[in-house]
């Protein structure tokens, strides 16, 4: 038995040293999500969709309201969507004791929406189950659990050069580079507008769960730091698709806004001054226009609130 | 709970380390132990299943201890017809309660008679053809006084639920495998031995070769339509050996886990895509099921004794029987039935025992005639496999009209599919390394003629190594649903 053992457990040990050190290679063109589980806990973040993910670069927003502090948390329409999975994650990502952060929560319809038959049941909630459920440790480096659990492709595959197309930057900011020839952005964007009008517009419908849980997300935030409410700008053949999933979904956050007293700063009518990918995120180059923007017009409330 | 997740690497050293460590000098206590982690292993999926498994362990512990005793034949009879009862009816329910509906309704609406009956939210437990299989065979054997019944109720129920073969097989047979819960088991450092080289041997065969093979093949059998005669062929191909990496994978984990745990389970696979004909592919595939239905179904029939018609009703009902057992789908009782159709004419001419010893025993490659005759069955057993895989019958239809048709011919567009030529390299080192492993129960068996522990020991890290860089999305094992 103790020859057995020893023979386990070094064999094991070989084993979980190769696992180390190929875990150890992982960085941003390999994974659109794992940095986001290996930093640190954070004081201030940027939260939602993919839209947010691309969209909003904390390396701009810091440098324009003289933070250091700020993260991209968002992930996916698919696995962000507020909901009770999301703000557990949120939870475990915001460092405790913090006071003095910010927290901007980018909202668009899809994430306040469900495609399941039964909107306010939370157990059935598509982010059920997701790697942002799964993974309950989101800040230690190497991730074995976020790698193990949900990493979706084989190993070896972090192993081989992954190409520069997808970059997730220390800070959370996910950055696509691809081609931007206008014939092809075109044909990006009428693709993009023509899956989201036959395979999500039929399907998704209005969850009160979701608003509901988007308040609570806010209120838990609260005592952290001060909170405000985006929404980013879109590409027209999307935002009318939006409009037509929740119509009059930029007065119910102001509701929203109004009801918890903060800020909601709406971008939708502006998405002729940006460029996308594929008319649903912002390309790079217009991702950082708009966190310049966008901290411009936080600086307003911020010294605001500071004055009052 | 999947023997390729995390939580079994957890759980198996944790369970292995308590049963030798704290109950090493008691056999009650080990058996409790296996009972209580084979609950655990088994409630992972869903608590509710274990009243199932616990139920049925009641059931046939107490109609064994009575067929046990000197009872009437009528009365040892009706105490046989109640296990049967009981356990197919569990079966029946929770397997084929919606395939008996819809078919019933499609009947009546030939008919042109509308029915509306209400539907039930049943979920099918996990493995339970596996473990009804594994009680009947206790009561039918009792029944036959092949055995003796148990009074101990601890080791019947660690026989039930044993956790390496529970959900999956291989069917064990009482006499075979209780007999092992009473005798003191010590740890055997071969035996264990043996049983990681087993595990590292299944894991290899399911997370490599079968879950990159299942990348392709759901591909094409997902978008038929879309593909030509030789990219669906092809699709069949990675097919039939997702399956056998699956189920043989999982039988050799199984075997390998029970083996560190001092217990030997049958072999279940044996090499069967080296068979010559179909009879010898179905003495290699699955033993434990076909040696099951041989013995409790086959002949009890009457066998291949008898007339032309009754072999021919026999054959029939042996292979109909097994495809219905895989699920209540026609799709499956249709591939029963042409399995069938491929063994009969070996059953009339007297040749369905004609191999049975394994290619080339003696020597190192197969002769040209063996070579074709082993890629003939394995081309036949491919084709039935379509109905395995297809969704329903007009999609396994359509799926072989378009095999059958002139773009058999045509290229195969291989960059459409990902790590197309990586799944093929890991089929290709599959049959290579259980092509010279062939004369063992499993393809590592005899790789103490590696004299130099270090390279038995690169050969182990190697396997490990590739196993963990190249394993596909993790699926779960394709027979759990059966």
């Amino acid at each position: 038995m103790k020859k057995f053992l020893i023979q386990i457990t070094l064999l094991s040990v070989l084993l979980l040293a190769g696992i180390g050190f190929v875990f150890l290679q992982v960085d941003g063109y390999d994974d659109a999500y794992y940095l986001r589980f290996t930093s640190k806990q954070q004081e201030s973040l940027v939260l939602g969709t993919s839209r947010a993910a691309q969209g909003l670069n904390p390396a701009v927003l810091n440098r324009e309201l003289n933070r250091n502090d700020l993260y991209n948390y968002a992930f996916t329409i698919e696995d962000s969507p507020y909901g009770p999975v999301y703000l557990k994650s949120i939870q475990r990502k915001v460092k405790k004791g913090g006071k003095d952060g910010i927290f901007l929560l980018c909202v668009d319809p899809w994430s306040l929406s469900c495609r399941t038959g039964f909107p306010e049941d939370s157990t059935r909630f598509r982010e059920v189950g997701s790697f942002i459920d799964q993974t309950k440790w989101v800040n230690y480096r190497p991730n074995g659990h976020y790698l193990l659990q949900s990493y979706p492709k084989s190993y070896y595959e972090l192993l081989v050069d992954p190409g520069k197309e997808i970059c997730l930057h220390d800070n959370g900011w996910l950055e696509i580079s691809i081609d931007m020839e206008p014939d092809l952005v075109a044909r990006r964007t009428v693709g993009k507008a023509s899956d989201y009008r036959r395979y999500n517009l039929p399907k998704y419908r209005y969850s009160a769960t979701r608003w509901a849980y988007l308040e609570k997300t806010i209120q838990w935030l609260k005592p952290h730091g001060q909170v405000f409410l985006i929404r980013l700008p879109v590409d027209s053949l999307l935002l009318a698709i939006d409009d037509e999933l929740l119509p009059g979904f930029g007065d119910s956050v102001q509701a929203v806004a109004d009801r918890n007293h903060l800020p909601f700063i709406d971008f939708s009518q502006e998405g002729d001054y940006y460029t996308y990918t594929d008319g649903n995120h912002l390309y790079s180059e217009s991702a950082n226009e708009l966190s310049k923007n966008l901290a411009m017009r936080l600086k307003a409330f911020i010294e605001n609130d500071e004055t009052n | 709970m999947l023997f390729n997740s995390i939580d079994f690497a957890l759980f198996l050293p944790l369970v292995f380390l308590i049963y030798w460590f704290g109950f090493q000098r008691n056999i009650r206590a080990q058996n409790a132990w296996l009972v209580i982690a084979s609950y655990v292993f088994y409630g992972w999926w869903d608590y509710r299943f274990l009243s199932l498994i616990l139920f049925s362990t009641v059931v046939d512990y107490s109609i064994g201890w009575f067929l046990g005793k000197d009872l009437p034949s009528r009365t040892r009879k009706a105490l046989l017809w109640l296990s049967l009862g009981v356990n197919l009816g569990l079966l029946g329910f929770f397997k084929y309660y919606h395939f008996f509906l819809d078919n019933f309704i499609a009947a009546f609406r030939l008919f042109g008679q509308e029915f509306e009956a209400s539907s039930l939210s049943i979920i099918l437990p996990v493995g339970i053809s596996f473990y009804t299989f594994q009680t009947l065979s206790y009561s039918i054997d009792l029944y036959r006084r092949k055995i003796q019944p148990t009074r101990d109720f601890l080791a019947f129920a660690a026989y039930v639920s044993f956790f390496p073969q529970l959900v999956a097989g291989p069917i064990e047979r009482a006499g075979q495998l209780l007999p092992q819960f009473f005798f003191k088991r010590v740890f055997n450092y071969s035996l264990a031995v043996q049983g990681m080289r087993q595990i590292l041997w299944g894991l290899f065969k399911k997370v490599v070769v079968a879950d990159n093979a299942a990348l392709i093949a759901n591909a094409i059998f997902n978008n038929s339509d879309d593909y030509g005669g030789s990219t669906l062929l092809l699709g069949a191909i990675f097919f039939a050996f997702q399956i056998y990496g699956d189920f043989s994978g999982y039988s050799d984990i199984a075997i390998g886990t029970a083996r560190l745990f001092g217990f030997r389970l049958m072999q279940n696979f044996a090499f069967p895509y080296f068979s010559r004909d179909i009879a010898e592919f179905w003495r290699r595939w699955h033993i434990s099921l076909s040696t099951w239905f041989r013995d409790y179904v086959y002949i009890p029939l009457g066998g291949s004794k008898g007339g032309v018609s009754m072999k021919l009703r026999n054959t029939f009902a042996i292979f109909l029987i097994s495809g219905f057992w895989h699920g209540a789908n026609w799709t499956f009782i249709i591939w029963g039935a042409l399995n069938a159709l491929y063994f009969l004419p070996l059953l009339l001419t007297k040749n369905n025992r004609k191999h049975l010893e394994i290619v080339a025993y003696q020597a190192r490659f197969p002769k040209g005639r063996e070579f074709l005759s082993m890629i003939g069955t394995f081309l036949l057993t491919t084709l039935a496999w379509v109905f395995f895989r297809a969704e329903n019958v007009s999609h396994a239809w359509s799926y072989l009209e378009g095999i059958f048709s002139m773009s058999l011919f045509q290229a195969v567009p291989t960059a459409k599919f990902d790590n197309f030529y990586l799944s093929l390299f890991f089929i290709f080192l599959l049959l290579l390394i259980e092509w010279f492993g062939r004369r063992g129960s499993f393809a590592l068996e005899k790789l103490d003629f590696v004299e130099h522990r270090w390279l038995r020991w690169t050969i182990y890290l190697l396997l490990a190594w590739i196993i963990f860089l190249f394993a596909g999305k993790e699926e779960a094992f394709i027979y759990f649903q059966f």
